[in-house]
């Protein structure tokens, strides 16, 4: 691998990462969790997910230029570290797997009610392998393609701002909320990608540090995606009206009118598809690394086969658009505690690895 | 990265589904547009049973336009009378079409079922993934069937004649927008009750009758049509209209290309109570003044300005009074309340009887651009 990622295609391919279908229920979430003007969560939860950024930074900055396992190596016995990555690598290629059934039931909901699930989602798997088999390089690539023929979709949005009024949003703050810590797990998991910076050493210029802001930008530009439409959406939607809806954005392109084109919400979520298959070929990828690392004898190649092919039947086992978003909540639960706690670990070990360094002889 | 062997099958694997593909999807996806009943209106109606034990029953109508050249009819009509949800089943199995209700633009309901409520009977559309939330909602005196059966030899389609009737008139004024999305977010926000035009059929055709005034899902009143311009003025801005005011028994002035913006003020009065004021400002030209008189000098046009004005609080405070004795606040008042309480006191507060008790007043502003070619 000669050609590097530039921080551009690192900050497309974060924020295309982070992207999912989890922004359709974003302001229900923070609606029925949080409360009345629940959108201030999303700035909250922003900072944490930039402050956790940072914590990456920091370990891979400690690291030196090290890829992940060898900074792992360097404080852990290689058996646990193996089954760490594995461990990892599992958890990333079940969240993909459940993202892209998500996005399918989602769809059928919408589109195609009495298809079977199974056909479309081997059709999305084969289109997913396909693109993890052409390696992260290119993958920027693709990921900047969609990036530039779905960025004018939630402009759309900005043309529902005359049904917006302020007195909706009423004088309240964050009363009426459920369960903060649920919720803030939830919006957090709405960010979920940005991990994958962790794996990005390998793949950018050697004593390079500023390929990093771009993923602060990526995260940055996501960020205020998020924020927009979800404030957006406590304007157009009454309170109680957005706790009761299942996915408000996607009921807030229903409101979209084109010239030509009625029900342009049906549109924007097949254009949709584009960004959730690249969410979904992301983890794959970071699982198809991980795998890599612990068995550097075997083609990535087949990594990815078996993976893809291996989640194809566990996330089978859910089949209702409820169950799968339970199990995805459990899945991003998992993964948010990882992205919390593995550079927690990789600074700890790091530091601890450099102090019993400086005290050998 | 990895090419060789894995992108070679993955390719051919892809190129396998592909062609299986073409033959898959389920027959009951499968959308053939001659096969289709596309229905644009469903109308509801609560009729009285033969059998006088028996409760009433619902009525759905659907009207559906018939996509064949060789038709004699372009819009096809299916009634069936059912106790319960399975009106759509019933109702596909009287057509050799699949009924499909993607396309379905209004929901007319009868006066007696939406004064018992109408979520439940919403309830079936809200759910439907298929139908939007722009779905036009109306409510008819009449008997809903009769009045879709109604034939106009200009109108071909009464369907799009309904839809067309119900966007014109909210876009140039005189009715509210009302949809299954305005209804719902209406009903679930404490401080606007929702609203609902009336249609009902004419000597000629049909028409525009009204708004009705809902509390909670329940209609409890409605604004007369004369009266609906002035209802309008309350409820939202509007960018163009036409309003005729009746000055005196025989003067009445015509104004046209209106523009209008509503600002609500509340305060608290001494005692606690709330206090609303209602500025509404109006900017138009005046095109007819019936009883004629000529307004050369800025002091009668001022003269005539100021009585108009006048005349329009006179008309908008009637409509208040209205909601407040049905304790419907369909304007919103409640919205802009909210913010003189805490979400404490919001909470034990009874807004309806709040606002049935509160005093609102309409200042009307008017400025009238010009008087007409000859003024």
């Amino acid at each position: 691998m000669n050609e590097k990622l530039n921080p551009l295609h690192i900050g497309i391919l974060i924020h295309m990462t982070q992207m999912g279908v989890s922004v359709f229920s974003l302001p229900r979430v923070c609606a029925t969790y949080i409360g009345t003007n629940g959108w201030v969560w999303v700035l909250v939860i922003g900072t944490v997910v930039t402050a956790n950024i940072a914590l990456m930074h920091a370990a891979v900055r400690l690291g030196g230029g090290r890829t992940l396992p060898e900074m792992l190596g360097l404080f852990l016995p290689k058996p646990v570290a193996g089954a760490l990555q594995l461990a990892l690598g599992g958890m990333y290629a079940l969240s993909a797997c459940l993202t892209s059934k998500q996005y399918v039931l989602m769809f059928e909901l919408q589109s195609f009610p009495a298809t079977n699930p199974y056909v479309f989602r081997a059709g999305i798997d084969v289109l997913i392998l396909c693109l993890v088999l052409i390696g992260i390089y290119n993958l920027g690539k693709a990921a900047t393609l969609v990036f530039l023929a779905t960025i004018p979709l939630p402009m759309f949005y900005l043309s529902l701002l005359h049904d917006v009024k302020l007195v909706r949003y009423t004088p309240f703050f964050l009363k009426d909320g459920g369960n903060w810590l649920e919720g803030s797990f939830e919006v957090f998991s709405a960010f979920l990608g940005f991990e994958l910076c962790l794996f990005l050493l390998p793949y950018v210029k050697r004593g390079d540090t500023r390929w990093f802001y771009g993923v602060y930008a990526g995260n940055t530009f996501s960020w205020c995606m998020y924020l927009a439409l979800t404030i957006l959406a406590f304007g157009f939607f009454s309170f109680g009206q957005l706790k009761d809806l299942l996915f408000p954005l996607l009921e807030m392109a229903g409101h979209l009118t084109l010239p030509i084109v009625e029900r342009v919400d049906t549109l924007l979520f097949t254009f949709f598809f584009l960004v959730s298959v690249l969410t979904a070929t992301a983890y794959f990828w970071m699982a198809t690394e991980l795998f890599g690392y612990v068995f550097p004898g075997v083609r990535k190649g087949w990594f990815a086969a078996f993976l893809i092919g291996s989640t194809y039947f566990v996330s089978s086992i859910p089949n209702e658009l409820g169950r799968v978003s339970a199990w995805l909540g459990i899945m991003a639960k998992l993964a948010a505690g990882t992205a919390i706690f593995l550079p927690l670990l990789l600074i700890a070990g790091l530091l601890a690895a450099r102090a019993w360094r400086a005290k050998a002889p | 990265m990895d090419g060789g062997p894995g992108r070679l099958i993955a390719l051919s694997v892809l190129a396998a589904l592909a062609l299986l593909a073409t033959g898959c999807g389920t027959q009951a996806d499968k959308r053939v547009l001659e096969e289709l009943g596309m229905v644009s209106v469903m109308g509801f109606d609560l009729e009285e049973d033969d059998d006088s034990d028996k409760n009433n029953s619902n009525r759905t109508t659907v009207l559906f336009p018939v996509i064949n050249p060789m038709a004699k009819v372009e819009e096809e009509t299916l009634t069936v009378r059912s106790d319960s949800n399975d009106a759509r089943q019933r109702l596909a199995r009287m057509t050799d079409r699949k009924l499909v209700f993607g396309q379905l633009r209004s929901a007319i309901y009868n006066v007696r079922i939406a004064e018992g409520g109408l979520l439940d009977d919403l309830d079936a559309l809200l759910r439907d993934p298929t139908i939007g939330t722009r779905v036009k909602l109306a409510l008819s005196d009449a008997n809903v069937r009769k009045m879709l059966a109604f034939k106009h030899p200009a109108i071909s389609r009464v369907g799009r004649y309904i839809d067309l009737l119900l966007e014109k008139e909210s876009v140039h004024m005189y009715i509210p927008r009302a949809n299954l999305h305005t209804f719902y977010r209406d009903l679930m926000d404490d401080g606007i009750d929702p609203v609902v035009p009336f249609l009902n059929p004419s000597d000629q055709s049909v028409m525009l009758d009204g708004v009705g005034l809902f509390r909670d899902d329940r209609l409890v009143g409605r604004i007369k049509a004369d009266d609906m311009p002035y209802f309008v003025m309350l409820y939202s801005h509007f960018h163009q209209g036409t309003l005729s005011v009746q000055l005196k028994e025989n003067e009445i002035v015509t104004l046209s290309a209106l523009r209008g913006g509503r600002e609500v003020r509340v305060r608290r009065k001494a005692g606690g109570m709330p206090e609303a004021e209602i500025r509404v400002k109006l900017h138009g030209t005046l095109v007819e003044h019936f009883g004629y008189e000529k307004f050369h000098s800025q002091k009668d046009r001022d003269e005539l300005v100021r009585r108009i004005a006048r005349k329009v609080e006179e008309k908008c405070e009637e409509q208040l009074k209205t909601m407040q004795r049905l304790r419907a606040d369909c304007i919103g008042i409640g919205q802009h309340a909210r913010s003189l309480y805490s979400y404490g006191e919001w909470k034990k507060l009874d807004w309806r009887e709040t606002f049935a008790g509160m005093d609102i007043r309409v200042k009307a502003e008017l400025r009238i651009k010009d008087f007409g070619m000859y003024p």
